[in-house]
């Protein structure tokens, strides 16, 4: 019992007890625009998922966790309705995954991770899955994938206005603003939304004798967030641009179903800045970037943790010609990490260095080769190289094939809270280490009306020295101990077809995650040879969509796999599967639009569980009203 | 169908000794005793998942039963599992996280009562139970985070143990950890303190207050009927002590430094009552639980432990063969395992139990 006290506040700050799980793809040859990231130009041999816009419309007053769980087979870990939501992609740990905005890794430095329930849709307008390893690319963390958020609104000539409104079950509210300008050489957005639950929703309490079904207590929260963005543009050369985001999250914690009368809470609060230069040269470009975050964490109103960086990135790109791109330069980075639970402040750089080559030795062929240096305060870290590769077997007007290959290395720097948390921090552990092969085939076909994209694919991962915290006498202390291999198959698709009138589209993916421990703390650890807990051997998920004059129509399916809860295997949590449907009205209003919609989550009314023991709505409606003006 | 069975198998013996006319032993006093005669161990489970659970190892067939109240309650206990105790035919399995008190009969399993509190100021955070006749006696932390700060709001709950309910509360003024019931009195280790709290069972107020040393954690009775409180220490002052009280003058009569050696609290003692045994952890760097046995008229440790190795999170001593059980909680990964030596620390076998086992009670 005495490791409790220190342990409730791990429990909610790292997740490395239960790794967590994974992964899928699609293929999308359009360049994604994200400032200052050329993240495909160079990322030859990754599969790159841009999530579609129509099902990140209907998600938006939602967070990234319910969105990847709708549209990706990647798996979230979600500890009750709205709560901590780890990810895991391809078979790793929620430490795993790189989270990029600009760019710029967002994970919380203290807990390695980001709480995918406190990104919110609303303040961006698109998000892109990266398959598979890319440290050569960004550094610490993309083990598994990354996931890229870009926030650019381009869509209008010089005014844009949305404004939303959503009345939901147990207690839902969503407002949200959002309006984008531009006037000569300057545009600006500007969002702003509020959204909060009381989701004091009904469930069967099987933990308790009799299965009574009670109330969810203590699962209320409230969610602001504020993002501006002011870009100056001299001519489509040059540019500057800066991007601020506030994010505030209350949260009551919901508490297990075995006990209801818990009543603790958090409170997280970020802010992020980021100011990029950009100016395109005669055979390159120059990007320059500085960057502030701050993350605040709060718990029961008595343990404060609070992170900043301070990033400053220099990069040049040189086109020598068609066939050869290089792209070089350096990040810096100075971290600074305050906690009640550390002994001292804990300061230090991470520094990079890096360099990318494109080479197209043939019009069919693609090469890249990536390598990234780190030196970190106190680490060696790992020289991370990758190189990939993409070959065109077919090209007509209308279809393409590509055949895809990548291998590369990648690397996790261990927290602060791993190094420095009191007691237990463990100075002398050495960063993870992963190495990453993967194979894969991408169809496009596309004519005046129908658009078909398939993509396929294979990959083995080895992570070596992962990081998990084990008892050590009284206290938890966090171990290179793990060494895993991953292997698995992913596809993903879609089909959409545009017509006069009538417009649909349907998707899809599939992933089957084998993510294996091979070592032991020692000879009676029964965990070798088994698949790593929360980490579900199969995932799917299938969307459409269709739209005919005013009315459109959304349907989702997700489904989970069966889960271990424990290393060695010897409990499980059900899959599942949740439908969700969703129907709107939008009829043109003078110069605006206005959308009605109605949607239903849940439609089965499913008793499910993400993690154990935590309890998940049942079916549950929503009313939105959008109001969206476009010039 | 069950209770047919029973009552066949307890016609068949009767039968039988009437007659053989053998002196009836304890099979026929409890015909029912499917857990009469082997080893409950304590599987505390994993605090997220409030997964505690109760394995029963028949000594007889060397067979392993896993969640023995699941089995027979047809529902899991679903909490996480301090200690449980033996008082009279039940046994209380003291649990946190769900804050409950499950009463079983210990020979059947079956449960007796669910003790809920209507609220956290009747039952929080329950650590131990000791009882006097009709009176059980709960050790609670209260909320965690005053537990562990200055001004602990730690309590007792008092249990009419006639019809298993909640009559009373008594304030403790520190952080407490287990308990023993010694004739009409109930001791109480005061694990943020020196003290070690006397409750007497007719007032039901604290009586008296016995100075040990750092941290008291756990108790043992000595063949002599003396009291030996185990006092961990803390992070500033990890060494640990063996205090001896005299229970008929709560005199401390002797105080022994457990030199180089942190124990977790976990004690057990032999058959003969004359040698403790308690665990210890170097911490880390290199961590090493170790298991340490001292006589009961030694003045100084031994250094040389019985046992070695990792993961050791409980311990028991077999009282009809002195064998010692090491339960190991294999790093909360999952299942844990029971390994099984000899007093010299000979290795004699291991099995499976529930996860992270913490403790043995031997029937």
């Amino acid at each position: 019992m005495n490791r409790i006290f220190s342990l409730i506040i791990l429990f909610l700050s790292i997740q490395n007890f239960v790794f967590g799980q994974d992964t899928l793809s699609t293929v999308n040859l359009e360049e994604i625009r994200i400032t200052g990231t050329p993240y495909q130009k160079y990322a030859a041999g990754s599969k790159i998922q841009r999530i579609d816009s129509a099902l990140f419309a209907s998600q938006i007053s939602g967070s990234l966790a319910g969105l990847l769980q709708a549209a990706t087979p990647v798996y979230i870990k979600e500890y009750g309705s709205g709560m901590l939501s780890s990810i895991s992609f391809r078979g790793t740990g929620a430490s795993h995954t790189a989270v990029l905005w600009h760019g710029i890794n967002i994970n919380s430095v203290t807990v390695g991770q980001s709480d995918f329930a406190n990104i919110p849709l609303f303040l961006f307008n698109e998000v892109a899955l990266q398959y598979g390893s890319a440290s050569s690319l960004y550094g610490s963390d993309a083990i598994g994938g990354t996931v890229h958020l870009g926030t650019k609104e381009s869509d209008f000539d010089y005014f844009k206005l949305d404004v939303k409104q959503e009345f939901g079950s147990f207690g839902r509210f969503f407002t949200g603003i959002g309006g984008s300008y531009r006037r000569n050489k300057f545009s600006g957005t500007t969002k702003i939304y509020r959204y909060q639950s009381e989701n004091d929703f009904p469930f069967q309490n099987t933990a308790k004798p009799g299965s009574t079904v009670e109330k969810q207590t203590n699962a209320a929260f409230v969610n602001l967030g504020a993002l501006q963005n002011l870009n100056y543009s001299w001519n489509n050369r040059q540019n500057l641009e800066l991007e601020a985001w506030y994010q505030s999250s209350r949260r009551e914690l919901q508490p297990s179903m075995v006990n209801l009368k818990n009543t603790d809470q958090q409170k997280d609060e970020n802010f992020r800045l980021v100011v990029a230069y950009n100016k395109t040269l005669k055979s390159g470009n120059i990007r320059a970037k500085a960057a502030y975050l701050y993350d605040y964490f709060l718990y029961n109103q008595s343990f404060i943790t609070t992170s900043q960086s301070l990033i400053a990135s220099l990069r040049y790109e040189h086109d020598f010609s068609e066939k050869l791109s290089l792209n070089t330069g350096a990040d810096w980075r100075r971290v600074l990490g305050k906690s009640d639970n550390y002994a001292t402040n804990n300061a230090e750089n991470r520094n990079d260095i890096f360099l990318s080559l494109r080479y197209n030795p043939f019009p069919v062929w693609s090469l890249n080769l990536n390598a990234r240096q780190a030196f970190v305060t106190g680490f060696n870290a790992p020289f991370a190289p990758s190189i990939g590769s993409e070959w065109q077997l077919l090209k007509t007007d209308h279809q393409q094939l590509i055949l895809k290959n990548l291998l590369g290395r990648s690397y996790r720097i261990p927290t602060l809270n791993d190094r420095f948390w009191t007691p237990g921090g463990n100075t002398e552990l050495l960063p993870e280490e992963g190495y990453n092969l993967e194979s894969g085939f991408s169809y496009t076909y596309q004519d005046k009306n129908v658009e078909v994209n398939s993509e396929a694919g294979i990959y083995q991962q080895w992570i070596d020295n992962w990081i998990i915290w084990v008892p050590m006498g009284s206290y938890w202390r966090p171990e290179n101990v793990r060494k895993v291999h991953a292997h698995g198959i992913e596809w993903s698709g879609k089909i959409s077809s545009k017509q006069k009138k009538f417009n649909w589209m349907i998707g899809g993916n599939y992933s089957y995650t084998r993510s294996v421990n091979q070592k032991g703390l020692n000879e009676y650890d029964q965990s070798v040879g088994k698949q790593l807990p929360y980490t579900p051997l199969h995932t799917a998920s299938a969307y459409g969509r269709a739209s005919y004059k005013a009315w459109n129509w959304i349907n989702q399916v997700s489904y989970t796999g069966y889960r271990y809860t424990l290393a060695d295997n010897s409990d499980f949590l059900e899959g599942y599967a949740l439908v969700n449907t969703s129907i709107g009205y939008q009829p043109t209003l003078g110069e605006g639009k206005i959308l009605v919609s109605v949607g239903i989550r849940n439609i089965f009314n499913k008793a499910f569980q993400n993690v154990n023991n935590y309890a998940m709505p049942g079916r549950n409606y929503q009313l939105s009203l959008t109001y969206n003006l476009t010039k | 169908m069950r209770f047919e069975i029973k009552s066949l198998i307890l016609f068949l013996v009767l039968f039988t000794f009437f007659f053989t006319g053998c002196a009836p032993d304890k099979e026929v006093l409890t015909p029912s005793g499917k857990y009469e005669s082997g080893i409950f161990v304590t599987n505390e489970g994993n605090f997220s998942d409030s997964d505690g659970s109760v394995s029963y190892y028949d000594t007889d067939s060397s067979k392993v039963y896993p969640d023995i109240f699941a089995a027979e309650n047809n529902r899991e206990i679903n909490g996480l599992i301090q200690l449980i105790r033996m008082h009279e035919e039940n046994a209380y399995i003291i649990t946190n996280v769900a804050d409950k008190i499950e009463v079983v009969q210990a020979g059947t399993f079956t449960s007796v009562a669910s003790i809920t509190p209507s609220d956290t100021s009747e039952l929080q955070n329950p650590v131990d139970f000791a009882a006097v006749g009709d009176k059980g006696y709960v050790a609670n932390w209260g909320p965690v985070n005053a537990a562990f700060g200055p001004d602990p709001q730690s309590f007792i709950t008092i249990l009419n143990l006639n019809n298993h309910t909640i009559s009373d509360t008594i304030q403790l003024p520190v952080r407490p950890q287990q308990m023993l019931a010694v004739g009409n009195k109930i001791y109480v280790a005061g694990s943020s303190s020196n003290l070690v709290y006397i409750i007497d069972a007719q007032s039901d107020a604290i009586a008296d207050s016995i100075e040990v040393s750092k941290a008291p954690y756990s108790f043992t009775i000595d063949k002599n009927g003396k009291v030996w409180v185990l006092c961990t220490g803390d992070f500033m002052a990890p060494e640990g002590n063996l205090v001896r009280i005299n229970p008929a003058t709560n005199a401390v009569e002797a105080t022994i430094l457990l030199t180089g050696q942190s124990p977790n609290g976990k004690t057990a003692i032999n058959g003969s009552g004359d040698q403790i045994y308690y665990l210890t952890s170097t911490g880390y760097n290199p961590s090493t639980d170790q298991v340490f046995a001292l006589p009961i008229d030694a003045t100084a440790v031994s250094t040389d432990p019985v046992v070695s190795g990792s993961n050791f999170y409980g311990i028991g001593i077999n009282p009809e063969n002195n064998e010692l059980l090491v339960a190991d909680n294999n790093a909360f990964q999952g299942n844990g395992t029971v390994i099984v030596y000899q007093s010299d620390g000979t290795k004699i076998r291991d099995f499976s139990v529930g996860r992270a086992p913490s403790g043995f009670l031997f029937r």
